[in-house]
C-alpha cells in the first residue's frame, strides 16, 4: 500500500513520509506567498494538519504532491486574505500610491535579492507573482483561486513584474 | 505595427498569449527598437531569475514534531468521537428510510443478488453535539469516505457506463444534502436533529460506494 492510502487510514508514520517529502516545497510557497518567515513556518504547519484532515479528499486523480500544493495554495490564500482584512481595520496596506514605484525596492542582483523584493511587493500583487512566475499556475487557475477576473490576475502580474523589473536594473 | 508595445502587450508577448499575427509584429518591433528590446530583455532576466529560484527551503526545526503533535490530538478526539456515536446510536429508536432504490436495484444486479431496494437505519433521538464534535465525526466519515470512493475509482470499469452513472448521481444528490443540513446546522446550531442527521447523511453516502465496490469486485473463488 502507497503512503498516502496508509495515511488515509490514518497511519502517523506515513503522513510523516509525504510530509518529508513534499514540506521544502510547501514552505517555500508559504514563505513567498506570505514575505514573512515568522508568518510561513505558522502557515507551513497549519497546511500540514489541514491536509491531514482533508487526506480522505485525495481522490488519486493527480499526483499527492499536486493535490497537495493545492490545499496548500488555497489554505495561504485564505489566511493572508483573512490577516489583510484584520489590518484594514488600522490602515490600508494594498494601495496602489505607497507602492507604485519600485523606489522602495532595493536593487536587485542575486537570488536572494529577488526573494527580499518579492517579499517586499504589496501582497495582492505578490501573491499572483509567486503563482504565476514561481509555482507555473495559470492566469485561468489563478483567477480562480483568488475568485477574481483574469484580468484583474494580469493586471497585478504585470503590476509586480514591473516593480521586480525596476529593481532589477537599479 | 504604429509606435511602442505598451507593457500589457509586451508581458502578453513574452508570455504567448498573443495571436501569432500580434506575436509577429510585436517581435518585429522588439528587434528593431532599442528602448523595447532592452525592457524585453529585462523582463526575460527577471522571470529567468524567478524560475531559477529553489523549489525547496527548508523549514525551521521542529516544524514536524509539532504537526504530529496536533494530528495526535485529532486522532485522540476522532477515537473519542467514534465511541461517543456508538451506544446513543444503539440505543436510540430505528426509523427505516428507503434510499435509492434504483440505483440498488442496478447494483444488485451487477452484483448478482436480488432485491429490491435498501435500507438506512436513522436514529432519531440522541443526536450527537454540534462544534468541534461534529467537524472531528465529519472529518472520520470524509476520510473513510474518500478511501472507499478512491477504491472504486480504481475498480469501477468493471461496471456498466450507465451503473457507474447512476453511483454518480446518487453520490451527487447525498453530498448536495449534506450541504444543506450543514447549511441549516450553521443558520441554526442549537438544533440537535442536525448533527444526527448529518453523520447519518455521511453513513449513507458511505453505503452506497460499498455497494457500487461489492458490485465492481468479483465475487472470490473458493478453493475448498
Amino acid at each position: 500500500m502507497r503512503a498516502v492510502e496508509r495515511a488515509q487510514a490514518g497511519d502517523a508514520r506515513a503522513f510523516e513520509v509525504l510530509y518529508r517529502e513534499n514540506v521544502g516545497r510547501i514552505h517555500a510557497l508559504c514563505l513567498r506567498m506570505s514575505g514573512d518567515p515568522a508568518t510561513a513556518a505558522d502557515l507551513t504547519q497549519d497546511v500540514f494538519v489541514h491536509a491531514w484532515k482533508k487526506l480522505g479528499q485525495f481522490r488519486g486523480d493527480a499526483q499527492f504532491s499536486t493535490w497537495l500544493r493545492r490545499v496548500a495554495v488555497n489554505f495561504v490564500l485564505n489566511a493572508l486574505k483573512s490577516e489583510r482584512r484584520r489590518r484594514l481595520r488600522v490602515h490600508t496596506t494594498d494601495e496602489l500610491e505607497p507602492f507604485d514605484r519600485g523606489e522602495h525596492m532595493r536593487p536587485v542582483e542575486t537570488r536572494l535579492e529577488l526573494e527580499d523584493a518579492v517579499a517586499a511587493l504589496p501582497p495582492g500583487a505578490r501573491s499572483v507573482f509567486v503563482l504565476h512566475d514561481v509555482e507555473g499556475y495559470r492566469h485561468k487557475d489563478i483567477a480562480q483561486m483568488l475568485g477574481v477576473a483574469e484580468g484583474t490576475v494580469k493586471a497585478q502580474l504585470h503590476r509586480a513584474r514591473r516593480l521586480l523589473r525596476e529593481a532589477l536594473v537599479r | 505595427m504604429n509606435g511602442h508595445p505598451d507593457d500589457e502587450r509586451l508581458n502578453d508577448w513574452i508570455d504567448g498569449l498573443l495571436e501569432p499575427a500580434d506575436a509577429e509584429a510585436v517581435e518585429a518591433h522588439v528587434s528593431a527598437c532599442e528602448a523595447c528590446r532592452a525592457g524585453a530583455d529585462r523582463l526575460h532576466a527577471l522571470l529567468e531569475m524567478a524560475a531559477a529560484l529553489p523549489e525547496s527551503i527548508d523549514p525551521p526545526a521542529g516544524t514536524w514534531e509539532a504537526i504530529a503533535a496536533r494530528t495526535v490530538e485529532l486522532g485522540r478526539t476522532r477515537r473519542e468521537v467514534l465511541r461517543s456515536l456508538r451506544l446513543p446510536l444503539a440505543a436510540a429508536a430505528v426509523v427505516l428510510v428507503a434510499v435509492s432504490a434504483g440505483a440498488t436495484a442496478l447494483l444488485l444486479r451487477d452484483a448478482g443478488r436480488a432485491g429490491t431496494g435498501s435500507t438506512v437505519a436513522v436514529a432519531p433521538v440522541a443526536a450527537p453535539a454540534g462544534g468541534p464534535v461534529l467537524v472531528a465525526a465529519e472529518d472520520t466519515f470524509e476520510r473513510e469516505y474518500g478511501r472507499l470512493l478512491a477504491e472504486f475509482r480504481a475498480r469501477q470499469d468493471a461496471l456498466d457506463s450507465a451503473t457507474v452513472a447512476v453511483v454518480e448521481e446518487n453520490l451527487r444528490i447525498i453530498d448536495a444534502a449534506l450541504e444543506r443540513a450543514r447549511s441549516a446546522l450553521q443558520a441554526d446550531p442549537g438544533n440537535r436533529a442536525l448533527p444526527l442527521l448529518i453523520t447519518e447523511t455521511h453513513r449513507q453516502r458511505i453505503a452506497v460506494v460499498e455497494r457500487a465496490l461489492r458490485a465492481a469486485t468479483p465475487p472470490q473463488r473458493s478453493e475448498a
